[in-house]
């Protein structure tokens, strides 16, 4: 539409890059993301004939492979689970009301990588199921199966925390080692 | 949407919406564009807290000088001892005296500044400065020109002081918390050389959209009508998007403070868009004043406060610093709310309208 490539990459940019941001903390934490935002801003540049007119889970997509190809799988779990530590944290040190915030941060540390991706595409970057599935580059239809297991998942994380005696001394205490363990 | 979803998104985490380092696109789009499906090369980009920033930090240590205070305030800023009862009253009159300046019809909205940001950089913050000269253009096709120098880094406060002595006082740091080399930025603690380059084209944001030049000379110069086209074009952007805000009242007052801070600020405009802008700011809900304000180049005006919250509760605080007797707008500071430590900051040291920009080499 717009036939200079430089502005139009401005307005990719300036219209999306606080989403991208937000996915790639997301699913590598804050010391990564700018990285992130930054190649993915690259190879956008790179290819912007590809860009489609729904530029979003596009890229979301090319973010997603900057982040498999960059950097070694450890070392983005690694961060990501520092990550999660610090929204535990966060949620700690809000007074009220916060039990069940905790709970569920922590619920999504513990489940694989696999099902928080997929459950947090959806919940926290305001994808529709279709869009998400753009962004692995799997079909609809797959995608809802993998929706589905994960919400399973996290329903028997969830009550299976909830029925551990409330002790907030042990169970809230959630250090960086823990979830760098339980990512691992 | 069921239950488990609900919830998730009841936790979505406010780091998300942090603030994301700006790109610098004029070293993007330098690069050459191979055309579609060609792998993308390996190259680790410079990234900067602030536009331009970017390819400013240089190699080059030799010590680090402790932190100097600023110049003593200037007397005779604020003009009167007996200042405006509230924001509001200060607001009109920084209105009426940005009015009289620049009718906004030279080329160029020639600007000198210099950004601070905070940066972490294990167990401790460094506060790095950036001077910014800066060419925007007010016509169709232009080109901006942007010109940085850094100006090196060193703790953010005495603590931070202790704890960098504590470290064995090294000049320089890497920006990710615990020092991984392979993740941040270099920070030197001394300056770099000044470098400038030509951006692309330009559009202006404003509440979430894009203005051409022309557009933004098209601004009303009435309050009540820019408030509305603000917030008729962040409607249609958000709607696009499909969000709706929890509060949407508090949602309105930030995206206008965010519009009027950018006006004021950032966007080349005339007098009269700026006094608009003052004046919709005057009416916003929760704004405070602090009655002497001191911007980190040590001048002093009136400081208008405005607290950001999230869904946890207040966030981030911004400062915004008025010079009452131009009407100028000095500074922008923005703290963790509840905080004095500064997380990041610019103050504007000169803007005229101009007819040419220099060539960018």
């Amino acid at each position: 539409m717009t036939p200079d490539p430089a502005a139009r990459l401005t307005a990719l940019y300036e219209r999306h890059h606080r989403q991208v941001y937000a996915y790639a903390v997301s699913r590598a934490g804050r010391p990564l993301a700018d990285d992130v935002v930054s190649e993915t801003y690259l190879v956008a540049w790179r290819r912007l004939a590809d860009v489609p007119a729904q530029p979003l889970p596009w890229l979301l997509g090319v973010a997603r492979n900057v982040m498999h190809e960059r950097y070694r799988d450890q070392v983005r779990q690694a961060g990501l689970a520092a990550e999660m530590a610090r929204w535990v944290r966060d949620a700690e040190d809000v007074a009220d009301g916060v039990t069940e915030r905790v709970a569920t941060l922590s619920a999504l540390a513990w489940l694989p990588d696999r099902d928080r991706e997929i459950l947090t595409l959806t919940a926290w970057h305001g994808l529709t199921t279709g869009q998400a599935a753009r962004v692995l580059g799997c079909s609809r239809a797959t995608f809802l199966v993998r929706l589905h297991r994960a919400r399973k998942r996290l329903e028997q994380v969830l009550s299976a925390a909830s029925a551990v005696p409330t002790s907030t001394s042990t169970r809230r205490r959630v250090t960086d080692e823990q979830r760098v363990a339980a990512a691992g | 949407m069921n239950n488990v979803s609900q919830r998730l998104a009841e936790v979505r985490p406010a780091a998300l919406d942090g603030d994301p380092a700006a790109l610098d696109l004029a070293a993007i789009t330098a690069q050459p564009q191979p055309g579609p499906r060609r792998a993308a090369p390996r190259r680790r980009l410079v990234l900067a807290a602030t536009a331009f920033a970017a390819a400013l930090a240089i190699a080059g240590i030799n010590q680090l000088t402790h932190p100097t205070a600023g110049p003593a305030p200037e007397p005779g800023e604020v003009p009167h001892a007996a200042g405006p009862a509230d924001a509001r009253q200060l607001l009109l009159v920084a209105a009426e005296r940005t009015a009289l300046q620049g009718d906004g019809t030279d080329r160029y909205w020639h600007q000198t500044s210099q950004l601070g940001n905070r940066y972490d950089v294990g167990g401790y913050f460094v506060l790095g400065r950036t001077e910014m000269e800066t060419w925007l253009p007010t016509f169709a096709g232009g080109t901006p020109v942007k010109c940085g120098t850094w100006l090196g880094a060193e703790p953010a406060s005495d603590a931070d002081l202790a704890a960098w002595q504590q470290a064995g006082s090294p000049t320089s740091w890497n920006s990710a918390p615990r020092n991984d080399p392979n993740v941040g930025r270099p920070i030197d603690s001394q300056p770099g050389a000044r470098k400038c380059g030509g951006g692309p084209a330009m559009t202006y944001q404003l509440g979430g959209a894009d203005l051409t030049p022309a557009q933004l000379e098209e601004l009303p110069a009435d309050p009540a009508a820019l408030k509305e086209l603000i917030l008729t074009g962040e409607a249609a952007q958000r709607t696009a998007e499909g969000y709706q805000p929890a509060d949407p009242a508090r949602y309105q007052a930030e995206v206008l403070f965010s519009a009027a801070t950018e006006l004021l600020l950032r966007l080349p405009v005339s007098g009269q868009v700026r006094g608009a802008a003052y004046a919709m700011l005057a009416d916003l809900p929760d704004i405070t004043l602090v009655a002497q304000a001191t911007d980190q180049l040590g001048r002093t005006g009136a400081g208008v406060e405005y607290t950001y919250r999230n869904a946890d509760g207040p966030d981030h605080t911004h400062r915004l610093v008025v010079d009452l007797a131009t009407g100028a707008m000095l500074a922008e500071e923005v703290r963790e709310a509840g905080s004095t430590a500064l997380r990041h900051y610019t103050v504007v040291s000169g803007t005229e309208f101009t007819a040419e920009a220099p060539p960018a080499s």
